[in-house]
């Protein structure tokens, strides 16, 4: 039946046709003079929940619930024939009558994104049977006019009845009136539970829909086990004195009115909160415990917050990814100049000077041996600016000796005094030495450059988890982090580590780059 | 002096056997691994090793060869690394255990024959060879140099020549002074220093390096 309504590729042709109906029925009623302000609340009603189920249908497509809502329009209307004075409609209004129970039901069980489980599908199933057998029996087993002699018949018969039988049809009446009545209450007392059962959060956006279906299905239980109490016993369940029976019969329709408010404040809460969150959230009670649910709930509470975070977070990567591929592009063009400026420079230098000795040779043995010098000569600085550039790629040491080692070259290379202190045991993980390396190098680079100090103190030790790394020295501060491209580099670099980095560089105090990277 | 060559580049192995054969050297055998180089070595005694820093199967294979080679075979055979990092750090692990029979020399040396024999001969004979440049390196740091402050331009010299290991004579040859001034030169440097002379010339080699590279 949902299935079918969900499958419906425009949804203003049901929810037209479903506001149609209900002026169209309630149109009746009044041509019929039934009590005006009666049928005008009760149109009222109708269309209102016409309009929540198109509110509903339109927000989430997906979702059951408003196809549900316009369906329970239809049927509210339906039952609303049994005041009209027509043959046949009033029979058919008294057989049909509270068949939206049925679509409420279904809500209550799953609002606002639940699957039906097996238990509760054998219950929507029963109350559906139950409607059926009920509206069957008051359609084809009597004509109340003939068969209570006391019914206000004016000219009305019941052109369906073809057995009447007033035993049977009072027992079909109680039987499926005692059915609908313990589904209806079960069904309550299950989404009554649901409600109770969700967390704080969860309650909140579901909670106005779930209170007015349990509303609604304490009525639906209450109105079956009156009609199943009075057939059975000839008695009404609760005999109201006759001058609150006009009281009461607004109050109950005043009631049943809070159902439909309750599912457009759920519908609209729903939209507000967000839908993913209230599916989310219902989903987990299904499937999580309480405590997952609670955690998922927080952390979705502070969407918004997470979400400035997230996304600050994602510039930062993105600005850091490009400064490494640009660092990494850099540091390539580096290279190819080095190379290129150098020995490639060295080796052209020493291939002329090959053919110069060549043609000696032939004319000038005496200058032969000078020739040969100078390619000796070229050849040694070739050597020694290859041997600088593979160092500056990336030191062998480091790889070879380990971190301390390394460091102890670069405190030496220091054109600052540098007093090290190194404490570790053992050899870390590669990426933890290099990192390190990295930022020693280049914090003693940056003290040499543009510290303006006479000494820097390098301390480097493993703790538990991590090892940490500062770098001192005397020199006149006021380091912009900002400004070398190189802190921005070694920052890149210990964030990539996951490690933390600060900088302290007060005017005239010296600077302190303090690093730790984590090392299991 | 029976030499053993390891290296796993044949052209710097061939340049290396040549050099040395033509030093009046008998090369015993040649390696190309680190493991090869132990065998051989535990089988012949040579008086010499050359050893490639960086050989097969890891990169510091070659240096942990030498180390081990120290630690077995110490006064009997010596160990001389080639090396194509400047790395002092690489000679002070050789060194570690006592500078008698070591060396360590950058490739480029392999240029310079008289220079490679020479530095072979001392180390086969249990003296030390360290590159002039390893130790330029080492004297160039700032702290070092902070410290050499009391030593006059050709004091310093004298020391750098004293780390490479050369023997008082050595040194005069070098910088063309008779060995009496280098003697009393040495004699100053330790005193200003407040170095403690030993007649050994590898131990001066070692206190000299030490001294050089304490840092700070």
């Amino acid at each position: 039946m949902t299935l079918a309504l969900k499958g419906v590729r425009n949804p203003w042709l049901p929810i037209g046709g479903a506001a149609g109906f209900v002026v169209v029925t309630h149109y009746v009623g009044i041509a019929a003079e039934a009590p005006l302000t009666f049928l005008i609340i009760d149109t009222g009603i109708g269309l209102f929940f016409v309009t929540v189920g198109a509110i509903a249908w339109r927000r989430r497509p997906t979702s059951r619930t408003g196809p549900l809502l316009v369906l329970s329009a239809a049927l509210w209307s339906l039952g609303s024939y049994g005041p009209t004075g027509f043959v046949p409609v009033w029979v058919i209004g008294f057989a049909f009558e509270r068949y939206y129970d049925i679509a409420l039901a279904l809500l209550a069980l799953t609002f606002p994104a639940d699957r039906l489980s097996r238990v509760g599908r054998m219950a929507v199933w029963g109350l559906g049977g139950a409607f059926l057998l009920r509206s069957g029996g008051r359609l084809l087993l009597q004509d109340p006019p003939r068969t209570y002699p006391d019914f206000p018949a004016d000219g009305l018969f019941n052109p369906f009845a073809v057995l009447e039988n007033r035993a049977a049809f009072e027992t079909v009446e109680a039987l499926s009136n005692a059915t609908i009545a313990i589904l209806a209450i079960a069904i309550a007392f299950v989404a009554a539970r649901r409600l109770l059962r969700s967390p704080s959060l969860t309650r909140s956006v579901i909670g106005p829909v779930l209170l007015g279906s349990v509303v609604a299905m304490l009525f639906a239980s209450f109105d079956a086990a009156e009609f199943a109490w009075t057939t059975a016993t000839g008695t009404p369940l609760i005999s109201v004195p006759e001058s609150l029976s006009g009281f009461v019969d607004w109050m109950i329709l005043g009631a049943r009115a809070t159902v439909p408010v309750a599912f457009l404040i759920g519908t609209l809460r729903l939209r507000s909160a967000g839908s993913p969150l209230a599916t989310m959230a219902s989903r987990l009670e299904r499937e999580a415990s309480p405590g997952d649910v609670d955690d998922a709930l927080a952390a979705y509470i502070e969407n918004d917050q997470l979400a400035t975070l997230l996304s600050a977070q994602l510039a930062e990567l993105r600005a850091s990814r490009a400064r490494i591929v640009a660092a990494g592009d850099a540091e390539r063009r580096r290279i190819e100049r080095a190379l290129h400026d150098g020995a490639q420079q060295h080796l052209t230098g020493v291939a002329i000077r090959l053919d110069e000795a060549r043609r000696a040779a032939e004319t000038d043995p005496a200058e032969v041996g000078k020739r040969l010098e100078e390619i000796a000569a070229e050849l040694r600085d070739a050597m020694h600016e290859l041997r600088e550039l593979a160092r500056g790629i990336h030191p062998a040491i480091l790889t070879e000796a380990g971190l301390g080692p390394a460091l102890n070259t670069l405190a030496r290379r220091s054109t600052v005094s540098v007093e090290l202190t190194v404490t570790l045991n053992g050899r870390m993980p590669l990426p933890t030495e290099v990192t390190a390396y990295y930022v020693v190098a280049e914090a003693l680079t940056n003290v040499a450059r543009s510290a303006r100090a006479s000494r820097a103190w390098v301390m480097v030790g493993r703790d538990q988890t991590g090892l940490s790394i500062r770098v001192h020295d005397d020199g006149i501060g006021g380091a912009d982090p900002q400004a070398g491209s190189g802190i921005a580099g070694l920052q890149d670099r210990v964030r990539a580590l996951d490690g933390r980095f600060s900088l302290d560089s007060p005017s005239g105090e010296g600077t302190t780059l303090e690093v730790w990277l984590p090392c299991e | 002096m029976r030499v053993i060559v390891a290296d796993d580049s044949a052209v710097i192995r061939e340049g290396v056997v040549r050099i040395l054969t033509a030093g009046g050297a008998t090369i015993a055998g040649q390696a190309r691994t680190a493991d090869e180089l132990l065998a051989l070595v535990d089988d012949l005694m040579p008086d010499l090793a050359v050893i490639d820093i960086r050989m097969p199967p890891s990169d510091t294979a070659g240096l942990q060869a030498a180390v081990r080679i120290r630690e077995v075979h110490r006064g009997r055979v010596g160990v001389l690394v080639l090396s194509q990092f400047l790395e002092p750090e690489y000679a002070m692990m050789l060194l570690a255990g006592g500078s008698g029979g070591v060396g360590y020399l950058l490739k480029d040396r392999v240029a310079d024959a008289t220079e490679l024999l020479g530095s072979a001969q001392r180390v086969a004979a249990g003296g030390s060879a360290i590159d002039p440049a390893v130790v330029d390196e080492i004297v160039r740091g700032q702290s070092t140099q902070e410290r050499l402050s009391v030593l006059t331009p050709r004091e310093r010299q004298v020391m750098a020549l004293v780390a490479e290991g050369r023997s008082n004579r050595s040194v005069g040859e070098h910088l063309t002074i008779s060995v009496k001034t280098v003697e009393a030169q040495v004699a100053t440097i330790f005193s200003k220093l407040g170095l403690e002379e030993h007649p050994d010339d590898n131990r001066r080699v070692l206190a000299v390096i030490a001294y050089l590279d304490r840092r700070a």
